[in-house]
């Protein structure tokens, strides 16, 4: 008997436990990549909720398949972190998602995705101008700002549950000063991209066989001079310009010795935890010094202070185009080059 | 149409003895989140009468007091005598003549089998949107996008219907707006249904407004469809409340409409009354099962809404003391 009351308390309590959602884009006006405002047909909202560890980083995020980013229902999992897309929306109008345009998340809505309490809540606001097929890519735009009941940043983030027990709405969106957003750049730079890994992009791009895969590393299936491996690792052969300084007037001199800065073009890949990138510089073709290329918040950079990464543009498919300079003094010669080494991990 | 004379004068309301009643609704409180208010009349009857006759899906009236139904409103037919007084339909297309009528969604607040054919009816067009609540912003304040403009909110049963004043900054009209099909749109013709009550927001923190609403006083019930689930109603003035401000719930044909019993708080039909302050319910009610009476003292104003929980079968209520 005493579990049999139990059981129905536990059903009771669950049944009461949270409010409907009211979720939308408040004051906010979207605009998606092109600066314009996103409409029914360029937008697409999903509010997610963080049912374990925090919020993913969606710019790093590896789903299993594109749909599982914009599908309620989805369980998105990175790491110890687990995100749950509970409802999705496309009424945007002149650039706002008007919360009295999307249906409430319903009680028994919630019920079914299996939301429990105190749940963050976030909207992923996409520019569904820049999907494939209906879908993202890694080369999509999209914003995420957190949520709070009635716009209200002062106040702790809004959450699956209120505590107050009611069929009634929370009015959730975002930060109520928060009236223009331009989309960000969408960095699934290690998404879900079919060259995550040597062996998907050579596979894709050769029909190479599962167990052929570590024999045409060092082959050169396209007969272009450059091996596979070289090919996934710099999507493009590396290149230099020289910056001359003509100001100097070292032109009038006699003895003619223009300045010049040499900047240095590669493309490496971002999204393969394997490779390891460095650039190596010589005076003599002899003795090489390393310096580790490093990616961490979306920017490049050099463990060797004398060498400056002055760009790092995304190219997408996890591939970034970056320009690199060498500050120190030239010698009588300077000799760069990039190296790769895949980690075993 | 004879109009009274004497009024009574209450803190909120202000109502004629006679035929004609106006009541002064507050929707929009300092501190408060929402109001739940009500339109506690019908609009005065455009023309009255005794059937002739029902037929599978229409009235008739060999006078033609069918007549003066337009095309422009949205109208109902009230059986006001009778064992089906309280009854009422909604009406579609007229007989050129207007000796007949079409009857629309039969069931809804009464059924056309219930009827002999020869009862005693009224005819009224109900009050839309845009008549309650002025739509040129001057009064109720319109704006770009729904969270800064005054809002109505309808419970259809399952979730609330959102209509807002847009001020056609991201619309093409001026006036009451909803999404519908992935499109905004004009929605001031929006028929406000009797003994329903619905929500109010006015985004102004510190506003404070009244409207003043003018309308029939019935002579006789006006059914409430209760369905399964949450219902969000309300009282009409009523003859037969004479007068009186407060109805007490155990009064008002709850119980003898189908209302059901049960022995405690959580199980079976309740009543909410609603809490303006916190946007939530209030206090709740339920039917003692042992004693036959509701298990505490209440009361309910004419336009103040409140919520019937029903556990059962869809049922008529009947308001009536």
């Amino acid at each position: 008997m005493k579990k049999n009351i139990l059981i129905l308390f536990l059903a009771f309590y669950s049944a009461l436990a949270f409010a409907n959602l009211d979720w939308g884009g408040g004051q906010t006006n979207f605009t998606g990549k092109s600066g314009l405002r996103l409409e029914r047909e360029s937008g697409y909202a999903v509010l997610i909720s963080v049912r374990a560890g925090q919020l993913i980083d969606f710019e790093t995020f590896v789903a299993d398949a594109p749909i599982d980013l914009v599908t309620p229902g989805a369980i998105l999992t990175d790491g110890t972190s687990v995100n749950y897309i509970l409802s999705a929306s496309r009424e945007f109008h002149s650039g706002y998602l008007l919360n009295s345009s999307i249906p409430d998340l319903l009680l028994d809505e919630q019920q079914l995705l299996g939301i429990a309490a105190g749940e963050d809540l976030y909207v992923i606001v996409w520019d569904a101008h820049t999907f494939e097929d209906g879908l993202p890519t890694d080369d999509s735009y999209f914003t995420v700002l957190p949520l709070y009941i009635d716009g209200n940043s002062s106040s702790l983030q809004a959450q699956t549950s209120s505590g107050a027990v009611s069929f009634f709405s929370d009015l959730v969106y975002p930060d109520q000063l928060l009236e223009s957003q331009g989309l960000q750049l969408l960095a699934h730079y290690a998404g879900f991209n079919t060259y995550a890994n040597f062996a998907a992009w050579v596979e894709s791009s050769y029909a190479i066989a599962d167990a052929a895969v570590e024999a045409v590393k060092y082959e050169d299936s396209n007969g272009n001079g450059r091996s596979n491996i070289e090919e996934y690792a710099f999507a493009a052969p590396p290149m230099m310009r020289r910056n001359y300084n003509t100001s100097s007037g070292a032109a009038s001199s006699a003895e003619i010795s223009i300045p010049y800065r040499a900047e240095l073009y590669v493309q490496l890949r971002a999204n393969d935890p394997l490779l390891a990138y460095s650039l190596e510089i010589s005076n003599d073709l002899k003795t090489w010094k390393r310096c580790a290329l490093g990616f961490l918040n979306n920017q490049w950079s050099c463990a060797d202070e004398a060498v400056e990464v002055t760009s790092s543009v995304y190219q997408g498919k996890g591939v970034w185009s970056i320009a690199v300079v060498n500050h120190q003094t030239p010698q009588s010669a300077s000799f760069f080059r990039f190296s790769v080494l895949e980690k075993q991990i | 149409m004879t109009l009274s004379s004497t009024f009574c004068t209450q803190t909120s309301a202000r109502v004629e003895l006679g035929r004609v009643g106006s009541h002064q609704v507050r929707i929009a409180d300092p501190s408060t989140r929402a109001q739940l208010v009500s339109v506690p009349f019908l609009k005065s009857a455009i023309s009255r009468g005794r059937l002739d006759g029902v037929a599978t899906s229409n009235f008739q009236d060999t006078q033609g007091a069918f007549a003066a139904i337009d095309t422009q409103g949205t109208y109902i037919l009230r059986i006001t005598e009778g064992s089906a007084a309280g009854a009422w339909f909604f009406l579609g297309s007229v007989s050129a003549n207007g000796t007949s009528v079409q009857v629309l969604d039969d069931g809804f607040a009464g059924m056309l089998s219930d009827l002999q054919g020869n009862e005693s009816f009224s005819v009224h067009a109900l009050y839309t949107l845009h008549e309650l609540f002025p739509e040129d912003g001057t009064f109720l304040p319109a704006a770009d996008i729904d969270l800064n403009a005054m809002q109505v909110h309808f419970y259809d049963g399952r979730e609330f219907k959102k209509f807002w004043l847009s001020n056609a900054t991201i619309t093409e009209h001026v006036g009451w707006t909803t999404a519908e099909g992935g499109e905004l749109v004009y929605a001031g013709e929006t028929v406000i249904l009797p003994g329903t009550s619905f929500l109010v927001l006015d985004p102004r923190p510190s506003a404070t407004v009244n409207i003043r609403i003018q309308g029939n006083i019935l002579n006789a019930p006006l059914n409430v469809p209760i369905y399964p689930g949450y219902n969000f109603v309300s009282l009409n003035y009523n003859k037969r409340f004479d007068g009186r401000d407060l109805l007490i719930l155990g009064e008002i044909g709850l119980k003898e409409s189908g209302f059901k019993p049960s022995h405690t708080q959580s199980a079976g039909d309740r009543v909410f009354a609603y809490n303006s302050a916190t946007g939530r319910f209030g206090q709740s009610f339920y039917l003692d099962a042992t004693t036959g009476e509701f298990n505490a003292p209440s009361d309910f104003q004419p336009s103040a809404g409140f919520i019937v929980f029903n556990s059962g079968e869809a049922y008529l209520w009947r308001p009536l003391r």
